[in-house]
């Protein structure tokens, strides 16, 4: 069963010169696959070696083709000494294993040599002591033979997708449900044999350890897919976990679907409704409910800053008081017509569905993916995460790495039960996540635990109708229940969890705003929350904020414009070694999230805003400080209740004055910023928020009972007020709008029209744990907006940071994310669908002058003036991008779409792990310039692989670990950096008009 | 204090207004000043601090990229920066724009690594930082370098393996030219001269009197040896002085101030003979390469007798003319010729010169 590889070098160029007393090189090639190596013939004198080689050929076991990476080095011959290397290739041969022309494999997938992928083109040759140095033209193919063994131990053809959603151009036909696997290794640099090698033997030993720990974890999780019955991975996150002495730890976590080729993908209504940007919140009309269609007048007051339209909406929500954003239409007659966002282009799905028999039978019913296909959750329960505190021991049998599986599957079962008893049957967008730091090593998972509808799949196919009606790309999300502070500890404990979810499943209500409804009742959780009635059905249950992990749901209607949200707190570790640490870190966690949880809060409310997607929750943990950061993007639900302006109180009356100053500029804050983003909540506030109509309980809602803290703050002392005043003024300068998501929630006349910059800002400095870390992370903002400042107006999106703290007393901030040009909406045909009054059209032109920054009165006609200084803004701001007629080179994204442009093909996942070590930091322009020009130098290996393998775009691009040690009196330096992505080839579309 | 500061995105960034103080040879915290001085803090509210971040990004970056840009063919097929063409070219444009002063300075001397060194008076002089003038220095050396030898169109040439503007180009062919005539430029009687005066005088010698023979295996840094041998022929001028003098003041007369008609009319033999003389001896690379002290010489006959410019080109213009009517020369086409070849050179060498 096994596959042929052929390989063949034609040329190098550019190489370095390695004989000084001639400057030329003797260079050859080694090309190693496994335990075979081949060598080329020496090309005398040239730093452009012609060796036009023919194929060399590998006989290997698929199990191994998909762990070893196929090895290329170059060398240079020299006759009287020890030869040198120049540098090496690495190449992941998994890419040329998937089937070809973007066809998934069936079930019993036998490899046939239907594959015709190849790697071909100039790779980049990187040597861990000198960075590039120069290229080589290496062409790779794979033939693989048939295997119908049923014990094997590989899993050729099931494809990886970090693109946490169901692939473009595909369905998922079946979601099987979490796949995990653990690996432990020996760190090469923790041998003893690293003492006698030279470094650049120690680092390629740990690249090569990375590839194959890459390539081995990809394989099992796909044997373990196949066992399901799977064909692909989606979602997949994989990471590395340097405990040092003890190993270096592999993590991988996915989601195993059944995935099958979109019928229609690119068909040709595709391209006209790309340009219709709406978020078309169309129910898919599953119980056959006669649409009513009618103009409603009030909307527009209600919202006057949003489109008033046509509205399609069932007779069951026919009280419903606020319009759902953006246009509803039937579907009736245009298959995918609800183009549901910049990205969801022609993702045009069948109905997926998961077998519930099968998925109960899963250990863990978690899903790592964010985006779900309509119809999938029935209700959201909460947020849920657990964190642990370990200490590393070494692994005595690296076979069986027991302790570390034991440790995570602790923490699944504590997020499995935390779960079940908010109610719910499944968990979405789960991540794990460790920091290290010495011995103790903190561990945590997070997720949203919602209602998992798998009778209304199964009534679906009952009716035999199953495959049938294309329905329309939507991304239904959970989003999570806030609860006042949960407290994990004490959840732990409690043996009151019930162990199945075995309470009723409410029967779906077809109101857009039915899937943030509560599925539990609040007497039966153990945990406080206050609840009310939902503001758009009066009917449901709901919490008074949303925290969500995931991506903004389609459906749900949202009011005004969302935008970034963070809070960061950093506490000192007292200076204690071994369990007493751990101790502490450990009794500190819950009193960390609190205050984590807390500054978010309040920094919602005075956002004006009442739900938060995109929540990410990381914690690293150092040898003097511990960092927590939470980021996510903030939005308004109009079926929430309006967030109350926080209190200010202090128990120093003498600063009355003071105090009475500080609530005047926080509610002023508060006001604008509502102005700013577009929220208009006050239809609502004359509706109470209340639970008193509730007939089915008592009235659980006491909110003068309830937690306060989240709406008082508290000021007692300069630092409070600090801490109040950087509350209120953090908001991105004009023409960029920030978030952590894929796209903008409610950006109302502007549209994403292409990709800019892929960036990535990094920052170290020395802190001291008792200053304020906010700073820092402001600044951090800060410089990433100035130096993108040419390009507003621009949406920043996916913004996600990386914290680490490398020395006692030094901080490492990474920020990264994708700089996308606005342009204007394009407003063609469907003009009968998207009917605007006048009064909107006032709206968009005179918001096309507009910086965000600039105050608008909300009045009926939606005129704004300008008010507050500009802050960066250029003389020379474009005020719109247009989309580039040509693009060149590789894109570069962490989003998993591209704007203007359709994902033709996947061509494969990339998990590169860099070492780049120097002993002349001084001479490469300090750390800065050492950093500079690796990461460069990544980039450009990245896209050279990505061109190779056929693509021109990596999307769902990741940056998970950038380690970066020196020794400045050594003059000495070395940086270890993870980066991928999911390799595919992309069509831009042409303008038509 | 912050250790690491760096911000690295997929397609490089190259701003014009930092990209330009760089190549000028600011360092980052000139740079910063300058910046701010010019309102970019006061613009965007941004703090000195930011402003220092953001010119060192820029500063590494160009810093790696100067590899390529002294090679760049390099730069076309590099693959470490994904850079648009057109960004790429304001790139190389602007890697190459010198300071015509600094090249004034560099002018007639050797492109030596010993003058190199010394290129702290030129940067002295001139007010230009030192980072700048090595920098003007090493490209004129690479052009230099690489264009010597090579066949064809200089101009062409430094085009296409330098993928340089046309204008930009044309500078380069001049002054590689000049660097391989060993023009004496650093004379004091020439000091007034700027580079510009120079590149418009050495744009009609190559023209004019270099090989101009495509498809050759020469190229027009060399001068037509031939025709400078029959320049010699133009002694017979001298031999028709008298004829040429009186067709010449018959000409001039209507045409020329009263003054300066009066001293064309005592000195003709003087101007003249300083005129045949010069056409008669470049032929001698040394006297080629005294070509412009020369020139000034003559200069200096009209500027004491105050001649008018106007009336300077009308008397250079009618030289040649006039000379042509002469029976003898009429009858005899090469030399006409080359008469009207050297003239057309000298005339406008001479008028470049004179103002």
């Amino acid at each position: 069963m096994p596959g042929k590889v052929k390989v063949k070098i034609s040329s190098g160029k550019n190489l370095p010169v390695m004989d000084r007393s001639s400057d030329t090189t003797d260079a050859y090639v080694e090309i190693k696959l496994g335990s075979t190596t081949f060598k080329t013939d020496v090309c005398r004198k040239s730093l452009h070696p012609q060796w036009n080689t023919d194929w060399y050929r590998f006989e290997v076991e698929d199990s191994e083709l998909q762990d070893e990476p196929l090895q290329i080095r170059l060398m240079d011959h020299d006759t009287y000494s020890a030869n040198d290397a120049i540098g090496k290739v690495y190449l992941n041969l998994n890419p040329l294993l998937l089937p070809g022309d973007g066809q998934l494999m069936s079930y019993s997938f036998n490899g046939d040599s239907t594959t015709h992928h190849e790697i071909s083109g100039w790779l980049p040759v990187y040597d861990t002591m000198h960075g590039i140095r120069g290229e080589v033209n290496i062409t790779v193919k794979v033939e693989l033979f048939s295997d119908f063994n049923r014990f094997r131990q590989s899993s050729c053809g099931v494809q990886f997708f970090y693109s946490p959603m169901v692939p473009h151009g595909y369905q998922a036909k079946l979601i099987h449900g979490f796949v995990e696997e653990l690996l432990v290794y020996d760190d090469p640099e923790y041998q003893w044999i690293d003492k006698i090698r030279t470094p650049r033997a120690s680092n390629e030993a740990r690249q090569t350890l990375f590839f194959k720990l890459s390539g081995e974890l990809q394989r099992k999780i796909g044997v373990k897919t196949l066992d399901l019955g799977g064909n692909a991975v989606i979602g997949y996150k994989q990471s590395y976990d340097l405990e040092g002495e003890s190993g270096i730890v592999g993590r991988g976590i996915g989601t195993a679907v059944t995935l099958v080729k979109s019928v229609n993908v690119c068909s040709p209504t595709v391209n006209e409704e790309i340009k219709e940007e709406h978020i078309l919140s169309s129910q898919p009309e599953q119980n056959g409910g006669t649409c009513q269609q009618s103009a409603e007048p009030q909307k527009s007051e209600l919202s006057p800053a949003k489109i008033s339209n046509l509205s399609h909406r069932r007779s069951s929500d026919s009280d419903l008081s606020i319009t759902p954003k953006g246009n509803s239409l039937t579907g009736s007659d245009k298959s995918g017509g609800h183009l549901s966002g910049h990205f969801m282009r022609n993702n045009l799905m069948h109905r997926s569905k998961i077998h519930q028999e099968n998925f109960d039978m899963l250990e863990y019913p978690f899903l790592t993916i964010l985006k779900f296909p309509p119809d999938f959750i029935s209700q959201i329960g909460g947020a849920v995460s657990a964190r642990s505190v370990k200490r590393l021991e070494t692994i005595s049998n690296i076979e069986e790495p027991e302790s570390r599986d034991t440790w995570w599957s602790e923490i699944r079962m504590e997020i499995r039960s935390h779960a079940r008893s908010l109610g719910c049957n499944a968990v979405l967008g789960y991540t794990e996540a460790a920091s290290i730091c010495e011995d103790v090593c903190i561990l945590g998972a997070s997720g949203t635990a919602i209602v998992l509808d798998f009778h209304k799949n199964e009534d679906f196919e009952d009716g035999g109708s199953v495959f049938k009606q294309n329905y329309p790309a939507k991304d239904v999300m959970s989003a999570s229940l806030e609860r006042n502070h949960f407290d994990r500890e004490k959840m732990n404990g409690s043996n009151k969890i019930p162990e199945s979810p075995e309470h009723p499943i409410h029967v779906p209500q077809n109101t857009p705003c039915a899937i943030i409804h509560l599925p539990y009742a609040c007497n039966n959780v153990p945990l406080k929350a206050t609840v009310g009635k939902c503001l758009m059905c009066r009917k449901g249950r709901v919490p008074e904020v949303l925290i969500a992990t995931i991506e903004p749901p389609e459906g749900l209607p949202t009011t005004g414009r969302g935008c970034f949200i963070e809070s960061y707190v950093c506490r000192p570790l007292k200076d204690v070694k071994g369990e007493w640490i751990a101790k502490e870190i450990s009794d500190g966690l819950p009193f960390l999230e609190y205050e984590l949880h807390r500054l978010l809060i309040n920094k919602l409310k005075i956002k004006g805003m009442n739900a938060i997607f995109g929540l990410k929750f990381r914690i690293t943990v150092g040898e003097k400080m511990i960092i927590a950061v939470a980021t996510g993007t903030a939005v308004f639900l109009p079926a929430l209740p309006s967030p109350s302006v926080p209190k200010i109180i202090s128990d120093e009356m003498a600063d009355d004055i003071k105090l009475v100053m500080l609530q005047k500029q926080l509610n002023e804050t508060v006001k604008k910023n509502k102005e700013i983003y577009q929220i208009d909540d006050e239809t609502q506030n004359c509706k109470v928020w209340s639970d008193e109509e509730s007939e089915d309980e008592p009235s659980s809602l006491d909110l003068s009972s309830g937690n306060k803290d989240c709406c008082v703050l508290e000021v007692d002392d300069p630092e409070d007020e600090e801490v109040l005043l950087s509350l209120m003024k953090d908001r991105p300068p004009d023409g960029f709008h920030v978030v952590n998501t894929e796209s903008i929630p409610g950006l109302d006349d502007l549209e994403i029209v292409e990709n800019l910059q892929m960036f990535t800002q990094i920052r170290r400095f020395k802190f001291h744990p008792t200053l304020n870390i906010d700073e820092h992370f402001r600044k951090l903002l800060q410089s990433v907006y100035f130096k993108l400042r040419r390009m507003v107006p621009c949406a920043l999106c996916n913004i996600q940071f990386i914290c680490g703290i490398p020395e006692g007393d030094e901080v490492q901030l990474l920020v990264f994310g994708m700089a996308l040009g606005l342009g204007k909406k394009q407003r063609k045909g469907k003009a009968s669908v998207l009917k605007r009054t006048d009064e909107d059209m006032i709206f968009k032109l005179d918001e096309d002058n507009i910086p965000e920054n600039g105050v608008f009165s909300v009045n009926k006609s939606s005129k704004f003036k300008q008010k507050s200084p500009m802050k960066y803004r250029q003389q020379s701001v474009k005020h719109r991008h247009t989309p580039h007629k040509e693009r060149h080179g590789v894109d570069i994204t962490p989003l998993s779409y591209v704007p203007g442009a359709s994902i033709d093909k996947y061509l494969g996942n990339f998990n590169f792990f860099f070492i780049r070590e120097t002993t002349s930091i001084r001479e490469e322009g300090g750390l800065s310039g050492f950093l500079h020009s690796f990461v460069t130098e990544v980039l450009a290996i990245v896209r050279a692989h990505v061109a190779a393998l056929g693509g021109n775009a990596l999307v769902a691009f990741f940056l998970t670990e950038l380690f970066l040690h020196h020794n400045f009196h050594k003059n000495q330096g070395q940086c270890l950096i993870n980066v991928g992505g999911d390799v595919v080839s992309v069509t831009y579309l042409k303008e038509d008009s | 204090m912050t250790e690491v500061d760096v911000f690295i995105s997929n397609y490089t960034v190259v701003d014009p207004e930092i990209y330009e103080l760089w190549v000028e040879g600011h360092n980052a915290s000139e740079a910063v000043t300058i910046l701010n001085s010019k309102g970019l803090g006061q613009q965007t509210g941004a703090t000195l601090e930011l402003i220092a971040s953001d010119v060192l990004d820029h500063y590494r970056t160009y810093s790696l990229l100067e590899k390529l840009l002294i090679n760049p063919n390099k730069l076309q097929e590099q693959f470490l920066f994904q850079i648009d063409t057109l960004t790429r070219s304001l790139l190389i444009e602007k890697y190459y724009e010198f300071d015509d002063e600094v090249i004034r300075e560099l002018l007639g001397k050797k492109l030596s690594s010993k003058n190199r060194k010394d290129l702290d008076e030129v940067a002295e002089k001139t007010s230009k930082p030192l980072k700048s003038c090595r920098r003007q220095f090493d490209n004129v050396k690479r052009i230099f370098k690489a264009v010597e030898e090579m066949a064809g169109n200089t101009m062409e040439n430094i085009k296409t393996s330098f993928y340089l503007s046309d204008e930009l180009a044309h500078k380069y062919a001049c002054i590689v030219f000049m660097a391989c005539m060993r023009f004496e430029t650093t004379k004091k009687k020439l000091q007034y001269m700027s580079f510009n005066s120079f590149r418009i005088c050495c744009e009609a010698i190559m023209d004019q009197w270099a090989y101009n023979l495509t498809g050759t295996e020469y190229n027009d840094l060399e001068m037509d040896r031939e025709f400078l041998f029959e320049l010699r022929e133009l002694k017979a001028l001298i031999e028709k002085e008298k004829e040429h003098k009186h067709l010449l003041t018959m000409h001039l007369k209507p045409k020329l101030l009263q003054k300066n008609f009066m001293d064309l009319d005592t000195n003709f033999k003087l101007y003249t003979r300083a005129l045949l003389t010069l056409a008669t001896t470049i032929h001698r690379s040394r006297d080629m390469r005294n070509l412009f002290v020369d020139l000034s010489q003559i200069l200096e006959y009209f500027k004491q007798a105050n001649w008018t410019s106007h009336d300077f080109e009308q008397f250079l213009l009618a030289f040649s003319q006039c000379a042509n009517e002469i029976d003898t020369l009429r009858k005899d086409t090469a030399v006409k010729s080359s008469l009207d070849k050297f003239m057309k050179v000298t005339t406008k060498c001479l008028l470049v010169m004179y103002n």
